[in-house]
């Protein structure tokens, strides 16, 4: 029986959770300067907490992925000193702190399926691994598609992510009342946290969420080893000639995919100190596997746009067995020039290619 | 906190070999066994300037790792400028390895251009180390000017000693202290015409160079489970998880950098 609590509104919840900013680092999403980004809670001006709300129950994931909280953008994992002719280097990676991270939608949390099993497959990469255990995600449950939306499609259950530690249910809102948000625990670490939260004024337990997705649309799932084949035949298409008239090359697409973990290592230094860290990198770049000699394996654009469709569509499949990617539009909706991963499926058969 | 495969152990370098102009070899002792096999490579580290990946060119079993790096950036440029005594960071060993257990019992021809050189002497070390599993021994090699030429002792001397060792030694162009054959690796290969019978043949160089040799095997008469070459990506992670370094679905740090030509066959993307 999964734990649920309730409480009457978002910003009421939000208030009851600064009871826990001891013990957790808490993000949520927020709209600022008309953008949205996540922030810690206490940072959060009691007049944007409604923002959060709205952002919350959208049905369409925030306009960063979470997986920022546990593969940053740049994360420095060596600091380094020069002592006369020696340099002494040491780990710079403190125990991560218990971080709850609310607002996170379904295809974003399904999308960890895909990293854990680049990072977390020999040899693990520990500075992931240790956060993804000290993290608790929140996930707000979509109650319809939205604009760029195909999490269906790519068989993520929307109601139930498999990932999710809590999720997140805004109970349907009629003119008349808004019935209240629920919580309800999923993983162990996320029950334990709700078994706490029933502790807190302002949260009670109760015995059930609503059930909210009524008009279940049975959708034809994509599968992944037909499209994987499907591609195959893609190979020599002019599709990518074409495609690489209009890309930019500017890397967008990749670095709000959830499920891209592409990363390139540098140390920077001064005064005979420093650190080396590991930051975002985009297949995209046209210096990505530029090699010394002048030797390039993907010179042209072309080559870069059917490297990256062929990792999502084609050689993850082979390598791991799903698609890499959760069908959350992020690419759909931020790509200046409209190129998405939609471009491609419909390319080889819209959507009409279950089995 | 358990280990990270980006962490590094320190090494000393405890000696500099100048092998040609741009090239240098740097034995380096690791604080920890790397226990490396033929053909695999370590990510070696200046901290402060950054990390780059290269084949160790000794044979396993030594208290020592060797790599002959040739000076063509960022961190090889810094590397060239370091003195014995300096210290490293070192992770590894990274990539499959020579199949050297497949081809026991065969006679191997090694095709090496430039650099490429390195990887391939830890295999010739390691043979000659375990000489009664292998049979006749054929090094093709060549650079673009004899002082590009590297290992002299090894190619000049060690090896044309050995016994069923023919070392077949190239230059690309004309020069006046060159004696020897004037002309690319893939034609010295063509007009030497190795048999292929009971051979593999294992070679690495410039793409270009592979690209050639392999196509001059196959009209030799090598088939595609004879031939075996290492390839050369841009690497970061080394362990097959920053994406640089992937050809189709593999990635070369990691299922390779040593390939059959039967599986270089089904690879789609170019690789030279
Ligand atoms: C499996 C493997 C084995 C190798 N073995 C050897 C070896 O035994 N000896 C040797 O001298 N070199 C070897 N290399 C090549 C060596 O890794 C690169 O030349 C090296 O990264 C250059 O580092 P840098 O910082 O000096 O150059 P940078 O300043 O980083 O780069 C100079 C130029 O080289 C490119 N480059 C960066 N990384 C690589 C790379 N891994 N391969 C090719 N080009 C790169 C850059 O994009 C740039 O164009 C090997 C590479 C691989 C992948
Ligand atoms: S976001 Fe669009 S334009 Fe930019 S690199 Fe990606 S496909 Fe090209
Ligand atoms: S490829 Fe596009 S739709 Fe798929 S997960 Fe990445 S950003 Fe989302
Ligand atoms: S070097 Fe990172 S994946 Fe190969």
């Amino acid at each position: 029986m999964n734990t649920v609590v309730k409480c009457h509104s978002v910003p009421k919840l939000l208030e009851v959770l600064k009871e826990l900013t001891d013990d957790y680092q808490i993000y949520c999403p927020v709209k600022q300067d008309d953008t949205e980004t996540f922030l810690p809670l206490e940072q959060i001006e009691q007049d944007e907490l409604l923002t959060v709300g709205e952002i919350l129950s959208k049905n369409e994931p925030p306009l960063y992925s979470i997986k920022s909280f546990l593969f940053p953008n740049s994360e420095v994992y060596l600091k380094f000193r020069r002592n006369h002719d020696k340099v002494d280097f040491t780990v710079h990676s403190q125990q991560p702190e218990p971080t709850i991270v609310i607002g996170g939608k379904p295809c974003d949390v399904e999308s960890f399926d895909m990293i854990d099993k680049v990072f977390l497959q020999e040899p693990v990469d520990t500075f992931y691994k240790q956060k993804r255990e000290q993290t608790i995600f929140i996930t707000s449950i979509c109650t319809s598609k939205g604009p760029n939306c195909m999490c269906e499609e790519f068989g993520v259950d929307k109601s139930e992510p498999k990932l999710s530690d809590i999720l997140l249910i805004e109970s349907e809102k009629t003119e008349e009342k808004s019935d209240g948000i629920y919580l309800k625990g999923v993983s162990e670490k996320g029950t334990k946290l709700i078994e706490r939260l029933a502790e807190l004024d302002g949260l009670q337990k109760v015995d059930n969420s609503p059930n909210l997705i009524e008009d279940k649309e049975e959708i034809e799932k994509l599968c992944p080893e037909a499209i994987k084949d499907k591609m195959e035949k893609l190979y020599d298409s002019d599709i990518w000639e074409d495609l690489a008239m209009r890309c930019l090359g500017c890397g967008i697409c990749t670095y709000y995919c959830p499920t891209c973990h592409c990363y390139d290592i540098n140390d920077y230094s001064r005064k005979g100190e420093g650190v080396r860290y590991r930051s975002w990198d985009s297949c995209m770049f046209s210096d990505f596997t530029n090699m010394a000699g002048g030797h390039n394996p993907r010179p042209t654009k072309a080559d870069r746009i059917k490297n990256r469709f062929f990792h999502k569509l084609n050689y993850f499949v082979k390598q791991q067995g799903p698609l890499a990617c959760v069908g959350c539009g992020r690419c759909a909706k931020n790509c200046p020039v409209g190129i998405s991963l939609n471009t491609v499926l419909q390319k080889i058969g819209g959507q009409n290619n279950g089995k | 906190m358990e280990n990270n495969p980006l962490v590094p152990v320190n090494g000393e370098v405890i000696e500099i070999i100048e092998e040609s102009k741009d090239v240098k070899t740097f034995r380096v002792k690791p604080e920890k066994d790397i226990n490396h096999l033929p053909g695999q490579c370590a990510m070696l580290s200046l901290f402060g300037v950054g990390e780059a990946i290269f084949s160790i060119s000794s044979p396993p079993k030594r208290d020592y790792l060797d790599f002959s790096i040739k000076k063509t950036g960022k961190v090889t440029d810094i590397l060239h400028q370091i003195e014995e005594g300096q210290q490293l960071g070192i992770r590894g060993p990274y990539g499959n390895h020579f199949p050297f257990e497949e081809i026991k019992g065969k006679d191997l021809l090694f095709i090496g251009g430039g650099i490429g050189l390195a990887p391939l002497r830890s295999l010739i070390k390691y043979a000659l180390d375990n000489r009664d599993d292998y049979g006749n021994l054929q090094l093709i090699y060549g650079s673009r000017t004899p002082e590009d030429l590297i290992f002299e002792r090894d190619i000049f001397k060690n090896w044309p000693s050995e016994e069923n060792f023919e070392v077949n030694v190239a230059v690309d162009v004309e020069s006046s202290n060159w004696d020897g054959y004037v002309g690319f690796v893939p034609q010295y290969l063509e007009e030497l015409a190795p048999n292929p019978e009971n051979t593999v043949a294992i070679t690495c160089g410039p793409p270009i160079m592979i690209k050639f040799v392999l196509e001059t095997l196959e009209k030799l008469g090598f088939n595609e489970n004879q031939v075996v070459t290492t390839l050369e990506y841009k690497m970061k992670c080394g362990v097959g998880k920053c994406g640089r370094c992937n050809l189709d679905e593999h990635y070369v740090c990691k299922d390779g950098p040593v390939f059959y030509l039967k599986e270089l066959k089904q690879i789609k993307s170019d690789f030279c």
